[in-house]
């Protein structure tokens, strides 16, 4: 494995600052995990695959979650280890922590899991970092994959004492992700607890997707060069920060807790600073990246600051906006419609949520046109298309996800 | 059984090729039997003693003169260190553990408990088990039906009668809360003589603690059964 760092790119609408004036500026971070100069050379994975199999998992569903856990298994190098849990109103380890190097038996009882009950979400995740947690190794990847289609009924149920236990295994190194199938889970509790776990949260609208998200769920926790990533903006002297377009959760010392770096996924960072008045080029902002590498000891920081040139104001016309920077504040701006549509859709003012999206569009329309606002386009016409049609939830489930990605900078 | 406490007692004091070689003659009681094929075990140099000292695994040797010298603790946490790297443990749980522990828990640790030193040992595990302890309280508190069959006449903390535990064998004194709904096992090893299993109980690994156990079991039956031996 390569240590050599992310690199962080910053990004202004407009590379100059005009003399004299006060600018509002808007600024994109974008922080690229570094590519592999040599073959890859992964630390070895510790996975806990937690599989709902409560009734309603009955047909389809519990068919894809099979193909899909033993897609998983059958991907684990013999240096791996895995175990599988299933639940309904009862936990049950079928597979105890185990090196996937004998895959057979393994897949045999993946195959026999069937639909049954009711759900106890909150005590098989606890078994499942159980099983991940008897294995655990700093400089493995310990991760628990929950996939559900079901509302937590037998446990503890309350979303934030969930999130809060699934805060305090991920400090002690066992990372969790959700994934939520169909349209009967809670998507603000799934992805809740993938926030807080430092994991990545999935809606997956129909089970034929289950085999290709495991997928990138797997070569994302592969290309894991590191986790616990934060992200430190420290404006210098009178700048301010006006807005942070993600609506990232911050930690403790009030810096952006960003996804894992992921080989391949960038991380782009939208903000918007207020600049006073300039003479002379300075540096003006700082930014301060800090994550853990599974592969060396202690916190990684990675310090960067911005600096630009001053022309004089008339000249200013000649620099062109950067279109990067556009999409993304756009694409942002969407993410945050699509929250205050949950919002409405919640209170029950469905004119209001469809209001909010289509403002949204016309924003996006407002962009340079790209593939991705088209995209995007598309994606808030038909989220607004659901909700005429009564379709409440696969709406809002699909808006929480398409926001919840957004802000991460990661594909739907 | 009394091994270590022979060495406890005798305070030896070893060079570094004596300790390794003291320690080499022990490991395999205390390593966890192989499951089916053989394995090759690895024997302790001095190069490794040095190098886990370095790692802050183990206590800075004493120095007398120009030369170091090992003593109990020292064997303690090496013996320890060599298992619970060989059962897939960090090196970041095991050096809290093997210099913050007490002899008495070191020696506590080798002679059995898989649970203790899982608590010990792991903060993740030991995070997860507080919140299953939690839930088990909430759910104490609420009426819910026995998932299986509990036996009404072993409280499942009895482990053994306090007076009966000889010194040298603490037993794995399970440290979760018990809970009514936990399934036990039971199993007739002879007619007349059934032993009672909690499903969460672990067979210990090492031959030194299966030995431990043995010969509590062993303990026990000679205190219970006086009589029948002497009429029989």
């Amino acid at each position: 494995m390569t240590s050599s760092s992310p690199q962080i790119d910053l990004i202004p609408l407009r590379a100059v600052l005009a003399s004299g004036q006060p600018t509002t500026l808007d600024l994109v971070v974008k922080i690229t995990p570094p590519a592999p100069t040599v073959e890859v050379q992964r630390p070895p994975l510790n996975l806990g695959l937690v599989i709902d199999r409560s009734g309603s998992m009955t047909g389809a569903k519990i068919d894809y979650a099979r193909q899909a856990a033993c897609y998983a298994v059958e991907q684990l190098l013999p240096t791996d280890r895995v175990s599988v849990t299933i639940f309904d109103d009862r936990i049950e380890t079928i597979v105890p922590s185990t090196p996937a190097l004998q895959k057979t038996p393994i897949l045999q009882a993946i195959q026999q899991v069937s639909a049954r009950g009711s759900t106890a979400l909150h005590g098989a995740w606890i078994e499942g970092g159980m099983q991940v947690g008897q294995q655990l190794q700093p400089a493995w990847l310990n991760r628990v994959i929950l996939l559900s289609d079901g509302l937590a009924n037998v446990g503890e149920t309350n979303p934030d004492v969930i999130a809060a236990d699934v805060h305090g295994l991920s400090k002690r190194g066992i990372s969790t992700t959700t994934m939520g199938v169909g349209n009967d889970y809670n998507e603000d509790m799934l992805e809740a607890m993938a926030r807080s776990g430092d994991g990545n949260f999935y809606h997956i609208e129909s089970p034929q997707q289950l085999p290709s998200i495991f997928q990138t769920e797997l070569f994302g926790l592969m290309g894991t060069i590191g986790h616990q990533v934060s992200l430190g903006i420290e404006p210098q002297s009178d700048v301010a920060v006006v807005d942070v377009f993600n609506d990232l959760d911050r930690n403790q010392y009030g810096r952006l807790q960003l996804p894992n770096l992921i080989v391949g996924m960038p991380i782009l960072i939208a903000l918007r600073l207020k600049v006073p008045a300039l003479t002379e080029s300075t540096e003006f902002c700082r930014f301060r990246l800090a994550w853990n590498d599974p592969n060396q000891a202690g916190r990684q920081v990675l310090r960067v600051s911005l600096r630009l040139p001053i022309v004089p104001g008339t000249q200013l016309e000649e620099f062109p906006l950067n279109p990067i920077v556009q999409e993304q504040i756009a694409l942002l701006l969407a993410a945050r419609a699509k929250a205050e549509a949950v919002r409405q859709l919640d209170l029950g003012n469905f004119a209001e949520a469809s209001k909010s999206l289509q403002c949204a569009q016309q924003a996006v329309a407002a962009a340079p046109a790209s593939a991705l606002t088209q995209t995007e386009m598309q994606r808030l016409q038909d989220l607004d298309k659901d909700i005429t049609n009564g379709e409440i939830a696969r709406s809002r489930k699909n808006a929480v996800y398409q926001r919840y990605s957004s802000e991460r900078s990661r594909p739907v | 059984m009394q091994l270590l406490q022979q060495f406890a007692q005798i305070q030896s004091q070893w060079t570094l090729e004596e300790f390794v070689e003291v320690v080499n003659e022990l490991l395999p009681q205390f390593l966890p039997l192989p499951e089916g094929e053989t394995r090759i075990l690895e024997a302790v140099n001095p190069r490794l003693v040095r190098h886990y000292t370095t790692q802050g695994l183990l206590d800075k040797p004493q120095r007398s003169g120009r030369e170091v010298r090992y003593g109990y603790r020292h064997l303690l946490q090496l013996l320890l260190l060599r298992r619970l790297l060989m059962e897939g443990y960090g090196s970041g749980a095991i050096e809290r553990l093997s210099l913050s522990q007490s002899n008495a828990e070191l020696e506590a640790l080798l002679q059995g408990g898989v649970q203790l030193k899982a608590e010990t040992a792991n903060p993740a595990l030991a995070f997860l088990q507080q919140i299953q302890q939690r839930q088990q309280n909430l759910d104490a508190a609420a009426p819910s039906p026995p998932l299986a069959q509990t036996d009404p006449r072993i409280p499942p903390s009895a482990a053994a009668p306090a007076a009966a535990t000889p010194p040298s064998a603490a037993p794995a004194a399970p440290q979760t809360v018990p809970n009514k709904s936990q399934r036990w096992l039971r199993v007739e090893v002879l007619p007349g003589l059934e032993l009672h299993i909690r499903e969460d109980f672990v067979y210990p690994s090492s031959p030194y603690e299966q030995q431990n156990l043995q010969q509590l079991i062993a303990d026990q039956l000679s205190i219970l059964t006086p009589n029948r031996r002497r009429s029989s």
